[in-house]
Order: structure tokens, then C-alpha cells, then sequence
């Protein structure tokens, strides 16, 4: 009983964060209606920032940085400009991304969040480095602030810091909850998120009062988060980023809407994560449990928060997804399919060594972000687990071909399998959920199975998770020969593979299976009352999606030999979905483009050797998508007067006015159009 | 709750001519076993009880009109009876109970519905907004789609042969030549009238029309009216709801009259017409058929 009440207290400091963090997601979305996935990113710059301060003293800028005195500087100043630091960030977020977005549908503006979380992630990698800090980043910890004092209570030990970090968040959220509840802003801010018309007529601009509530968000989970990094440990370039899932978790408990439940949900979250994992070291624990238990518990909270509040069918008057990128249905024609093919079987051949490796993992690449396009772009439901989805199919590959020997094209088959039934389990949150809380689902199912499956030692032999080299009727198929890191009879298993897939995908895509899914995506009331059973096609599409990207996952192992978790962490999940969106998320060319530009694939590859920019990659690629989501907004026609035009003078070539049609969402005018109703005579 | 509507409770007494209880039993009904029938639909929002004790019945052919001032509760009670409002009392659709049968399944049952709003699949064209009722997705749709077993005369962008029983719905709706139009380039007539076609194909044995004529002139809303009548025809029951009395007393068998969530008067249009109640509730002046 003690120790329970001793480890409860000492998970009191994560709490606080999620407390913090939750309550300013519910802000936030109180204020604004986002759902901010960057929030902890925001924190972590803070984190390091303040480090740098109690490094050296420097205060480090995106670009550039400033020596604010010689010598570190002491604790409390640098805690304030940390802090202060979180505020800048969040406050920029608002005016250069969210505020453009204000009536972007809720995948815009979740690839937009996601695009600022890696974009601050990739920058504190880039920024806080030895040059502006002094030292060595890899060997720092931050320094401890609160006191280190500690009392006995009933036997157990007791930190007076972790009690005053429970503290802060209660006064934090008490704080925000406040300002929404008593003063005539808060209450403004409130009512604007609904109706903005009737705020500015009171007078208010809404973007002033969105802008306070992200810089006092920003401000406190920056300060929260610093003053908690010391009791929390280390000082790694992502781990405060990820914060945000659990956070994402208790702000949902709160109903994205309840600033108190949230701040209480994360700090019985923190220490019930601190309980769990006393536990976990007590002999009668399960030992394939004892690793990534924390993480498991913030999906399991997800999910039945979710369940509790999610409705099976949106109710009329439930907000609108808003418009969403126009579709391409694909137009299959033996040309347009055989070129590219017959382009990249070319360019196979003429490339070898570390180049043909990453074109090959450009054409795997495609095809997970075409499980995208047909899961967020074609069903729209925003999932962050494809890369999970993978992993998981290379690590079934790992256990079936070392363990079971099952031969080459059975094994895929079966490992993607497993995929499936993964993303049939993770898709059933969607048949209550929708928009961003499913985006929050779907990270929480990825960082539950990344820390629960992938890096569990209990699951994982000492060797690692080797993957037996394929081969097919006696031929071997096997990645390296020799010196060759990839054969050709590899690469051209991968593309044929690849091909036939994306094929099978634009033939479902341009039929019933594709219009059902643009159904449920434009309007599930309506959907179901044309008769679509909604749920059976939304896991349908979940089916699909980690079908074929866990077949991904498996051609992804086959070129490693192993299964290597790098590839499938949840960092490179956003990133892959953040080059769809990119590419264009409702096409199987946006596919192809995100397998260009993704992880690892050709233009990684470009960056890296021939422009020397490899450690500017994430920080390019979320750049890109960001431009790519706020400037060039896929939802709306670059030129739509401009297109409209063009359809008219096509309208003589049926055939190829109807090739553009999608492409023009703002048609002619409705009366233009408007055909004599007298024209029919039944 | 009694299935006879004339044992329910009597009307309140602030009501004093209640012709609507004889009327509903008098008036020239439907077939003896309607094909659709509610028996004491209550629905409840919160605190408002938007539909109360409502008991509706459509036969086959027949166009039966529901009108009643604006948040009256019309539209509720087709949420509630195509499920997407979750209600007390019951709903049989040719004798089989509906009460716990989710919205898909009674869409297949050939009960078909229209909405205020349109509610159009904005990323679909006209004819493919249609044939997502006729086809089925699922792992035979994933099948078909993969074999290329293309079902007979479907239409696909890519792939223009005509569903003829989707080109029968867009011609009795004059829409024939908007097949491969989007949603958005029709008049806000036109697409109510893609979404009545929407409702229509695929086997529907009970239509139930939510205003599907606003947003069309005197003329179009004339010209629809011939071909409600057309429709009905050729079997279906109709349910009308609509705010344009011409369009209602011209084309309806019957109507009800609907204020407060309950039904205040029932019987032929000329009857209703005439009823003080009805008057009072919502026509303000007599109106003459
Ligand atoms: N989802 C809902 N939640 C709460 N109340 C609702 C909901 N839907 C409808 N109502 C209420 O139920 C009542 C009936 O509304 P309904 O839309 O059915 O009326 P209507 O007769 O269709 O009106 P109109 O002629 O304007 O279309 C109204 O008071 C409305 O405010
Ligand atoms: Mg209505």
C-alpha cells in the first residue's frame, strides 16, 4: 500500500504534464475547435531550450541564436524564457497555420498539427546541437529546479516536488477553466467557436482572442513541462513530443470540452502508469507484459473514452467534415499503367547499389501511402497506424519465417493477414468516431503497438527479429548477393508485387468498392439511408488499408533481413501520411509521389548524397506538406474560374471534359446549367 | 399502446372540434393492411418531445401528405421511422416490425427516404450517386470489382454502360441527361430531384419525401406533382411532406396534419383543409384544393 502510494505520487510529475498538456488540448479546442497534435512538441523546445540556457546561456532561434550572457544563467530565468519560448511557438502555429485553417475540413487541419509537430521536433534536432549549446546534447539531462526535498507519509517517501508539480496543473487548469467560465473574454472566446458572426457584431476580433488562448496554452505546457523534465529524466529529441498521445488521451476523457476532467484524468493517468509499472517488475507479472504497459494504457483509455462518447451515426446538426480534396477516380488504361512500370523496370536496371536500394523502397513506399489514399483519402477516416500496420506484418514475417519456415509469397499473404486483423481491431473505434478524436485513436493504437510489440524484449530474441531471406521455386530471391546490396530479381519481385497491387487498388478504387467509400466519406447519414451498411464498409477500408500496407511492411523486411523498428515508428507514420497529404491524398499519383519523397526513398536519398542535406530532411518534408496544406490547399481549386473555363471549351470532347471533371469542383453556375424541365416527358 | 388510433386518448379539451378522430377512421383509407404503419411513435430530444403518439399509415400507391408548421416535428418523424432517431412505439413495413432494424437494412427493406437538405454524395456524379444503392459494397463488391465481373449495364466513369434501372429513376425525374453531372453544378431543385430518383431506384416499396419540391418553381413544382402521381402509380406509397399547399391538395390521397409533434387532423384534403384546428395551426386561411 505504501509503495502503490509512493509510485502514484512519483507519477504525479508525468501527470502533470498530461494534466497540463490535456487541459490546453481542451483549451484550445474549446477556443478554436482544433485538435493540436503539436502541443507537445511545443513543450519540447521549450524543455531544450531552457537546457541551453542552463548550458551556456544561449538563446536559440530558428534560425541563428543569441548569447543572453556569458555562462549559464540560473534556474528560474531560464525556466521563463523556456517557458516563454513555448508561448512563441504556439502563438505562430495559430497566426502561420491554424488561423488560415479556421474553416479547413478536420483532415486539413489535423495534417496540419501534425505538420507543425514534426517541423519543431526536426528543428530541435537541427538546432539544439553542440555548436549552440556548448556541449555535447546526447550527455545533458535537465537540471533540477524544485526542490528535491522529500517526507515520509505513512511509510511511504513522498517528493515535495511531485506534489508541487500536481499542484501547478491544478492551478494551471483552474486557471484556463476560469478564464472561460468568468471573465467577459473567456466567455466570448467560448461562444465564438460557434457562432464568429455574433462575435465580431459584439465587437471581438476572433483570431485575437483564439491568439490568447494559444499563447497561454503554449506558456504553460512549456513551463509544466520544464519544471517536470528533471523528476520525468532525459533529454532526447522526441520523447516530449510523443507526451501529446496520452495527452490526447485525457482531453478526451474531458470530452475535448470538460478542462477539469482532463486535468484530473491525466494525473490519475500519470500514476496509474507509475503503479503499473511497480507492478510490472513483481515476479508474478506476465513477463511478455512488462514492457510498453504505459504506453498501452493511453490507447485503452482512447478507446473507451471514444466508445462512451462517439456516436454510431452523426446526429443531425453534428458538425459537417467540411469540404475535402476533390477525388480522382483512377482511369485505368493499359498505357497510362504500362509506362510508369515499364519506366521504373528501367530505371531498376540502370541504377545499382545504395540508389536502386531506395528506389526500391520508394516503389514499397507507394504502396503503403496508397493504403492512405484509400483509407483517409477515398473512406476519410484519418489514421495514424499505417506504418504500425506494417510493422506488424514484418513482424509476424519475422516469427513466421524463422519459427514456422513458411515459404516465400505464403508468407507475405499470411503476415499481411495479421496486418488485417490488427487494423479490423484498430478500425472499430472509427464506427463511432470520426475526424480528428479518430487521428487521436489511431496515434494511440500505433505508439500502444510500437512499445508493445516492436521494442518488447519479451517478444523480441536477442538476435533481433530476423527475417529469412525469400525464394521461389528453388530461385533465390534474396536481397543481397555477394556484394550486391540489391539484386535485381529482388527489385523486380518488389515492383511486380507493387504493380499488381496498385492495379487491384485503382480497379476497386473506379468501382463499387471506391464510390461506396466516397459515399461514406461525403455523408454517412445519407449513406446509410441509401442503403451502405457504414460500419461494414469503414472496416472493409480499415481491412484493405493494413492489407496492403502490410504488405509494406513485409517487402520493407525482406530488404533488411530483419525487422528493423526504425522503420515503422510512429514518427515515420506521420511522416508518410504528411507526404500523401503532399502528393494528393485522394490519388494513386499522390501515392507515388509521397514513395518519392517519403522516409528513406529516392529524394531522401538525393538530399542526403547530392545535396548533403540529410539532417534537413523531416524538417524539408514537414515544411512542404505545411505549404502544401495551408497555401495550396487541396480542398479548394488552384484556379477554379480558370478551371471552369477549361471545361467549357473541352465540352465539345466529351471524353476529355469528363477526364477533367473531377478536377473542377466549382462548376459552371447552377443556372447555367439549369436544363428546361419541360425537355422530359417521363 | 392500442393499435386503434381511435382508442387513444381523447384530445385535450382546449381542443374543441376534434373531427380528426372519425376522420382518420372515416376518411378513404388504405388498404386494409397498410404497407407502412406507426403505431404510437414518440420521439424524444432532450426535453422536447418532437414526435408524440404518432400513428401513420401509408398503402401501397397511395400519396399520403404530412404537413404542419416548421418545427412541427415532419422531419423527425421520418428520421424515426428510416432509423436515424431513436424512438418508442412501432413501425411495420408491409407486417414486418422495423423498430430495431438499423437504417441500411430498412433502405434494403424498400423503405426510402429523402432529405431536407439534399444530403447528395458531393464527390459522386448524379447516375453513380444512384448506383450506390443498387450495388452492394462489401468482399463480393471487393470480388466483383477485382475480377472485373462487372455486374450487366453498370455505369462507371470509366465504364459508361447504363444501369437501366438507374436511367429509368433519372428519366422519371427528367434528370436523364445530368447523369454524369456533379451534384453541385445542378440547381438546388435539381438536386432534391436526384435525391427523390436516389430514393426511387433500387426497389423501394415506401418513399418518404422530405419537401422535395422546394426549390423548384410553380411550373417545375406542378410538373413534379404529374410525376409523383406517375410514380405512385407504378406501386409505391408516398410519403409527402412539403410546405406548398397547391403541390400537397393536389397530388395527396390523404394527409395528416402535424403540430407539436402530434397529429391534430387526418382525412382527405378537402376535410383538413376545412378543419378550424388545422386553420388555426397552420394553414391561417382556408385554402381551397
Ligand atoms: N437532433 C435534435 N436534437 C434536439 N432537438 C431536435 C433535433 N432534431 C429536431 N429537434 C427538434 O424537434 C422539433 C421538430 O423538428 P423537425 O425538424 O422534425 O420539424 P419539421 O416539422 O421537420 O420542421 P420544418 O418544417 O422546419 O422542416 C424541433 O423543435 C426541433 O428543434
Ligand atoms: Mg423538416
Amino acid at each position: 500500500m505504501n509503495d502503490l502510494l509512493q509510485f502514484a505520487v512519483i507519477g504525479f510529475s508525468t501527470g502533470a504534464v498530461y494534466a497540463v498538456l490535456g487541459a490546453s488540448l481542451v483549451s484550445l479546442h474549446i477556443a478554436t475547435g482544433v485538435v493540436n497534435f503539436a502541443q507537445g512538441s511545443v513543450a519540447l523546445w521549450a524543455v531544450w531550450q531552457t537546457a541551453a540556457l542552463r548550458a551556456n546561456g544561449t538563446l536559440v532561434l530558428p534560425l541563428g541564436s543569441v548569447a543572453l550572457g556569458d555562462g549559464p544563467m540560473s534556474a528560474w530565468p531560464a525556466v521563463l524564457v523556456g517557458a516563454t519560448s513555448g508561448l512563441v511557438w504556439s502563438l505562430a502555429a495559430h497566426l502561420l497555420v491554424f488561423r488560415p485553417l479556421r474553416r479547413a475540413p478536420a483532415l486539413g487541419q489535423v495534417v496540419a498539427s501534425v505538420g507543425v509537430m514534426l517541423f519543431i521536433q526536426a528543428l530541435v534536432t537541427l538546432r539544439f546541437d553542440r555548436d549552440t549549446m556548448g556541449v555535447d546534447p546526447g550527455g545533458l539531462v535537465p537540471l533540477p529546479v524544485l526542490t528535491a526535498q522529500t517526507f515520509t507519509f505513512g511509510g511511504a517517501t513522498i517528493a515535495v516536488g511531485n506534489l508541487l508539480l500536481a499542484g501547478l496543473a491544478v492551478a494551471a487548469a483552474a486557471g484556463l477553466a476560469a478564464y472561460f467560465r468568468f471573465t467577459r473574454t473567456g466567455i466570448a472566446t467560448k461562444a465564438g467557436a460557434e457562432d464568429e458572426q455574433a462575435l465580431r457584431l459584439m465587437g471581438y476580433s476572433p483570431d485575437r482572442l483564439a491568439a490568447v488562448v494559444w499563447g497561454a496554452t503554449g506558456f504553460l505546457s512549456g513551463l509544466t513541462v520544464v519544471l517536470a523534465a528533471p523528476a520525468i529524466g532525459g533529454l532526447d529529441p522526441v520523447s516530449y513530443m510523443l507526451y501529446v498521445v496520452p495527452a490526447l488521451a485525457v482531453a478526451l476523457v474531458g470530452r475535448l470540452s470538460s478542462i477539469g476532467v482532463a486535468c484530473a484524468a491525466g494525473l490519475v493517468l500519470g500514476a496509474l502508469q507509475q503503479i503499473l509499472l511497480f507492478l510490472s517488475t513483481k515476479p508474478w507479472w506476465p513477463s511478455w507484459a512488462s514492457a510498453g504497459v504505459g504506453d498501452a494504457i493511453p490507447f485503452v483509455v482512447v478507446v473507451v473514452a471514444l466508445f462512451l462518447l462517439g456516436r454510431g451515426i452523426p446526429e443531425r446538426g453534428a458538425r459537417e467534415a467540411g469540404a475535402l480534396p476533390p477525388v480522382a477516380v483512377p482511369q485505368l488504361r493499359p498505357l497510362s499503367a504500362a509506362a510508369p512500370l515499364a519506366a521504373t523496370g528501367i530505371a531498376i536496371v540502370l541504377t545499382s547499389g545504395q540508389w536502386r536500394f531506395s528506389l526500391v523502397m520508394s516503389i514499397v513506399l507507394t504502396l503503403v501511402a496508397a493504403s492512405v489514399v484509400l483509407l483517409t483519402g477515398y473512406l476519410g477516416q484519418i489514421s495514424l497506424t499505417t506504418m504500425a500496420f506494417a510493422g506488424a506484418a514484418g513482424f509476424a514475417l519475422s516469427k513466421l519465417t524463422t519459427n514456422a519456415h513458411v515459404p516465400f509469397p505464403l508468407s507475405i499473404l499470411l503476415s499481411a493477414l495479421v496486418a488485417t486483423a490488427l487494423g479490423i481491431v484498430v478500425g472499430v473505434p472509427a464506427l463511432r468516431i470520426r475526424g480528428a478524436q479518430l487521428a487521436v485513436a489511431t496515434i494511440a493504437a500505433a505508439l500502444a503497438i510500437e512499445s508493445f510489440v516492436f521494442n518488447n524484449p519479451s517478444l523480441t530474441p536477442y538476435t533481433g527479429n530476423l527475417i529469412r531471406d525469400p525464394s521461389m521455386l528453388g530461385h533465390s530471391l534474396a536481397v543481397r548477393q555477394g556484394t550486391d546490396v540489391i539484386t535485381l530479381r529482388f527489385s523486380f519481385m518488389v515492383l511486380v508485387m507493387v504493380a499488381v497491387l496498385l492495379i487491384a487498388l485503382a480497379r476497386l478504387l473506379s468501382g463499387a468498392t471506391g464510390r461506396a467509400f466516397l459515399a461514406v466519406r461525403s455523408n454517412e447519414r445519407a449513406a446509410a439511408a441509401a442503403g451502405v451498411n457504414v460500419p461494414a464498409v469503414k472496416l472493409l477500408g480499415f481491412a484493405l488499408a493494413s492489407f496492403l500496407a502490410g504488405v509494406g511492411g513485409c517487402l520493407i523486411g525482406y530488404s533488411r533481413g530483419q525487422l528493423s523498428t526504425a522503420s515503422f515508428t510512429v514518427l515515420v507514420g506521420l511522416t508518410v501520411l504528411a507526404a500523401t497529404y503532399a502528393g494528393g491524398i485522394t490519388r494513386i499519383s499522390g501515392a507515388v509521389v509521397a514513395g518519392l519523397a517519403g522516409p528513406l526513398g529516392v529524394l531522401y536519398l538525393f538530399c542526403t548524397q547530392t545535396l548533403e542535406l540529410g539532417k534537413y530532411y523531416t524538417l524539408i518534408v514537414a515544411a512542404v506538406m505545411l505549404l502544401r496544406v495551408v497555401v495550396f490547399r487541396p480542398d479548394r481549386a488552384l484556379m477554379p474560374q480558370g478551371a471552369a473555363r477549361v471545361r467549357r471549351l473541352l465540352a465539345p470532347f466529351p471524353s476529355i471534359a469528363r477526364r477533367h471533371a473531377p478536377t473542377a469542383p466549382a462548376g459552371p453556375p447552377a443556372d447555367a446549367v439549369h436544363e428546361p424541365e419541360s425537355a422530359h416527358a417521363g | 399502446m392500442p393499435a386503434d388510433p381511435a382508442g387513444r386518448d381523447p384530445a385535450p379539451a382546449s381542443v374543441p372540434t376534434a373531427p380528426s378522430r372519425p376522420a382518420l377512421a372515416s376518411a378513404p383509407g388504405p388498404a386494409p393492411s397498410p404497407l407502412l404503419a406507426t403505431r404510437g411513435l414518440s420521439v424524444r430530444y432532450g426535453g422536447v418531445l418532437a414526435n408524440d403518439d404518432v400513428c401513420i399509415d401509408v398503402g401501397a400507391g397511395e400519396i399520403v401528405g404530412l404537413i404542419g408548421p416548421n418545427g412541427a416535428g415532419k422531419t423527425t418523424f421520418v428520421d424515426a421511422v428510416t432509423g436515424f432517431a431513436s424512438h418508442t412505439g412501432t413501425i411495420e413495413l408491409g407486417g414486418v416490425r422495423l423498430d430495431s432494424v438499423p437504417a441500411h437494412r430498412r433502405r434494403r427493406l424498400g423503405l426510402a427516404r429523402t432529405w431536407q437538405s439534399g444530403e447528395l454524395f458531393t464527390d459522386l456524379t448524379v447516375a453513380e450517386n444512384l448506383a450506390v444503392v443498387v450495388e452492394r459494397a462489401g468482399l463480393r463488391g471487393v470480388f466483383d470489382d477485382l475480377v472485373g465481373r462487372r455486374r450487366r449495364g453498370r455505369r462507371t466513369r470509366a465504364d459508361p454502360a447504363i444501369d437501366p434501372a438507374i436511367d429509368q429513376a433519372l428519366d422519371l425525374v427528367g434528370l436523364a441527361a445530368s447523369a454524369d453531372r456533379r451534384p453541385e453544378e445542378l440547381s438546388l431543385g435539381q438536386q432534391k430531384l436526384v435525391g427523390v430518383a436516389r430514393a426511387l431506384v433500387g426497389s423501394a416499396r415506401v418513399l418518404l419525401l422530405d419537401e422535395p419540391a422546394a426549390g423548384l418553381d410553380t411550373e417545375e413544382s406542378a410538373e413534379f406533382g404529374r410525376e409523383l402521381r406517375r410514380i405512385a402509380v407504378a406501386g409505391p406509397g408516398v410519403l409527402l411532406i412539403d410546405h406548398d399547399m397547391a403541390l400537397v391538395l393536389e397530388v395527396c390521397d390523404r394527409l395528416y396534419v402535424m403540430d407539436f409533434g402530434r397529429i391534430i387532423a387526418a382525412g382527405t384534403p378537402y376535410d383538413v383543409s376545412r378543419d378550424e384546428q388545422v386553420v388555426a395551426a397552420y394553414l391561417g386561411s382556408p385554402v381551397t384544393p
